[in-house]
């Protein structure tokens, strides 16, 4: 009964769908968060709710995905994983997206490759108590027919870039404002909590130095102006507990420039890997503002960067313990080289005169 | 055969040993409450205020003088102290977080904790003088050198405490040698460290009372006291105030409302003030009936007991624990067994802390420099709540049971210290 209410189902989603569709079905592999809920149905059951779908020899010029999940998740927000590495499916490469209505289909990534072996993972994201129906079981397209709703991709990740030895501008495009009105060229502070936040970097932190900003501010009375960079990576969202704070000494000219060091994210434990978004909160001083340029500086550049970071600059501490400790420590301790040596030679010091006084007693 | 170690080698291993384990904390951890102290110091060094501040000035005019020998070694940088406002004088995380990251912060720290460095071994050199019998007084170094509460206090949190214990140390040492007016002039140097050290005061009066003199030499030795105490607890502001200077220059709008506070006090708006006021009472009682023992021990003893009567109700800040130290090891050389007390002192203390944390006490932050998390645990009430505490046992009863251990503790503490002496 259950295979001939799928076959039947698939049959029908393949009729309303287009005649262009491509052969191409999918099998249900396996589920994670969901208990059975009657035939081919499944209420969420946990925190994180999944079905990880296999390719029946898929069509490798397919371009779209048909699928029908159940009214219940007409408005939910899903994510479907596209590329896995064993059992694993890499959260760089995913699309996020809400269906109003069933069947949907969504254009897939343009490098997305479809092999025999490729399987897919659809996540519910945000729904407690849903009903998910796999009577009708996604499909590839070549082009789907206009009845079909398609789906807006509301997040698309393509895996990482990787910085290579130059400087990477960052595009000054897509930023967003926060109490600041205006564009990047030209805004002013409109609320009590200004902040840019940047356009999606998705890039990795393995060689990553730090991030360079150069600002027109307007002038200010204060002998000095604290600038926040908060930094958003693929473990956490924007937080205070990922954050710098820079002070800047009031200087005559206007332009600002300064490099905030970021080099310490990819030997965290937990390490960041991937660096998302930026978020720049600026200092409260009325007048004309203008982001000039804002660019990823590689470990290459560090040095040159050096003189571009401010004196006062908070950078996060380290939440090491154990031996990763006492090496962070040595490191720490090493790069004041004239403390250590003093250091060194007092504590010997001590130890020879304690040592003859003690023999000579 | 391996000869024992005689009393001078003692004293030197001792010695040895804990100025090393004190150079090895002092370059490495911090609380912020450092941070503020030294702004205060290096604003009235690079403002030209060095006559404008009487608040504890011993102690500040100390480390006025080794922040000015340090500036010889470290080049500071630009701002790093800067105050834009003097009233408001404590620094903020973000300011803290600067100084942290300053290229030359262990050098900051180690030789901002440099006269306490010196006063605590001082102290150390002052007690072996006080204890008389070699087996006791030997019990009284380690206690000193070796004890979590003054080493933590002092080259962890970073605080001066043991200046105001030296002063103290001092004090009771010339009372032993019946030079009252050294001692008066020593306590009331002590006064300038710490406020706290006014409890003790009556005490001392009473301490200075022979039973065996005549009334009217007994009242000449106390008015004579009052008068050098006084005199020079008093001296400082009014020389500054005679001079025009400005005796509330990091005083703050919260501190001059003082009215609200003594109005709160007396109002029982602090639940520990009249048990305090009871205790204190009844041991003034107490000390004036061992009138026939020597002052020295009649001021060590009580001076003991008062801080374990205001500990027992509150436990304030974890450095001020530092203070319940000294008088229990310099009331070794009359006979008291406190060694026992300490360890539990030790245990409570930290386990208290621990339990009532901030982020500036155990577990964050004080040895920021290396890592925000030293003990690898994170902020360790939330790793309580999250491991730990149950519906029926939370954070909360669970500070509430080890502050009960702690007034059992300071309890067991007054017992050894008032029984009379061992055999």
């Amino acid at each position: 009964m259950t295979t001939i209410d799928r076959r039947i189902g698939t049959l029908l989603l393949a009729i309303v769908a287009a005649i262009t569709l491509s052969n191409t079905s999918f099998a249900q592999v396996t589920t994670h968060d969901l208990k059975s809920a009657g035939t081919d149905q499944y209420r969420v059951s946990g925190n994180d709710p999944y079905i990880v779908f296999n390719a029946q020899g898929p069509d490798q010029n397919a371009s779209h995905l048909i699928f029908d999940l159940g009214s219940d998740l007409k408005g939910v927000p899903l994510e479907l994983f596209f590329m896995a590495e064993g059992e694993l499916f890499d959260p760089y490469f995913k699309v996020g997206f809400t269906a109003t209505k069933f069947p949907s289909v969504l254009a897939l990534p343009e490098n997305i490759k479809l092999t025999p072996s490729t399987r897919l993972r659809l996540d519910i994201t945000a729904c407690a108590e849903c009903l998910i129906s796999t009577k009708n079981l996604p499909m590839l397209a070549h082009n789907p027919a206009n009845d079909i709703a398609e789906v807006e991709l509301t997040n698309v990740q393509n895996g990482v870039s990787i910085l290579n030895n130059q400087p990477r501008a960052i595009s000054t495009q897509g930023w967003r404002l926060n109490d600041l009105s205006g564009d990047l060229t030209h805004f002013e502070i409109s609320g009590s909590d200004p902040f840019l936040v940047s356009p999606k970097l998705t890039t990795s932190t393995s060689k990553l130095a730090g991030v360079y900003f150069k600002l027109i501010a307007p002038s200010s009375d204060e002998v000095s102006n604290d600038y926040q960079l908060f930094y958003q990576t693929e473990r956490h969202p924007f937080s205070i507990s990922a954050h710098s704070t820079l002070r800047i000494i009031s200087a005559s000219s206007q332009t600002v420039e300064f490099v905030v060091p970021l080099d310490f994210l990819s030997s965290e434990q937990p390490p960041d890997l991937v660096l998302e978004r930026l978020r720049l909160d600026i200092p409260n001083i009325t007048g004309k503002w203008a982001l000039i340029e804002a660019r990823l500086v590689h470990q290459d550049q560090a040095t040159d960067a050096k003189s571009l970071i401010p004196q006062h600059v908070q950078i996060k501490q380290q939440r090491a313990s154990g031996l990763a400790l006492a090496k962070k420590s040595l490191i720490n301790v090493a790069s004041d080289t004239s403390f250590l040596i003093s250091y060194i030679l007092l504590l010997l010091l001590i130890c020879a005169l304690f040592l003859r006084a003690y023999r000579s007693s | 055969m391996r000869k024992p170690m005689n009393n001078r080698q003692f004293l030197i291993a001792a010695l040895g040993f804990g100025i090393l384990l004190r150079l090895v904390l002092m370059p490495f951890f911090a609380h912020v409450d450092l941070f503020s102290e030294a702004r205060r110091v290096f604003y009235v060094l690079e403002n030209d205020h060095l006559f404008d501040n009487t608040h504890r000035f011993v102690v500040f005019y100390i480390e006025v003088i080794f922040s000015a020998f340090s500036t010889f070694f470290i080049d500071v940088t630009e701002g790093l102290f800067h105050i834009p406002d003097p009233t408001q004088s404590v620094a903020s995380l973000v300011d803290y977080q600067f100084f942290l990251n300053d290229p030359n912060i262990y050098k900051h720290l180690f030789f901002f904790k440099l006269p306490y460095l010196i006063f605590d071994i001082a102290t150390a050199l002052l007690i072996w003088r006080f204890v008389d019998k070699p087996e006791h007084r030997k019990i009284a170094l380690l206690l000193w050198l070796f004890n979590p509460l003054t080493l933590f206090s002092t080259y962890i949190f970073g605080r001066f405490e043991v200046i105001s214990l030296f002063f103290l140390v001092a004090s009771a040492l010339q009372l032993k040698y019946d030079r009252v007016f050294f001692a008066s002039v020593l306590f009331a140097l002590a006064l300038h460290c710490r406020e706290i050290n006014l409890l003790y005061t009556p005490f001392l009066l009473i301490a200075l009372i022979d039973f065996k003199d005549h009334w009217s030499r007994n009242a000449i030795v106390v008015a004579g006291s009052v008068a050098t105490i006084a005199t020079i607890y008093l001296l400082p502001a009014w020389l500054v105030n005679l001079s025009g200077g400005n005796t509330q220059l990091f005083v703050g709008s919260d501190v001059i409302n003082q009215g609200d506070t003594l109005n709160k006090l007396l109002s029982l708006g602090y639940y520990w003030f009249y048990p305090v006021v009871i205790g204190l009472a009844a041991l003034a009682i107490y000390q004036w009936e061992i009138g026939y023992k020597p002052k020295a021990e009649r001021f060590i003893v009580c001076a003991s007991v008062v801080l374990f009567i205001y500990f027992g109700f509150n436990v304030h800040s974890v450095h001020y624990a530092a203070w319940l130290v000294i008088f229990p090891i310099l009331s070794i050389q009359y006979g008291k067994k406190v060694v026992l007390p300490f360890i539990a002192l030790s245990g409570t203390w930290l386990l208290l802390w621990l339990l009532k944390t901030d982020t500036g006490v155990f577990t964050l932050f004080l040895a920021a420099p290396l890592s925000t998390d030293f003990i690898g645990m994170g902020h360790f009430p939330s790793f309580f709540e999250k491991h730990i505490a149950t519906d029926s046992f939370t954070l909360h009863q669970a500070i509430q049971l080890v502050r009960s251990l702690f007034l059992v503790v300071m309890g067991f503490f007054t017992y050894r210290v008032l029984k009379s002496e061992s055999k």
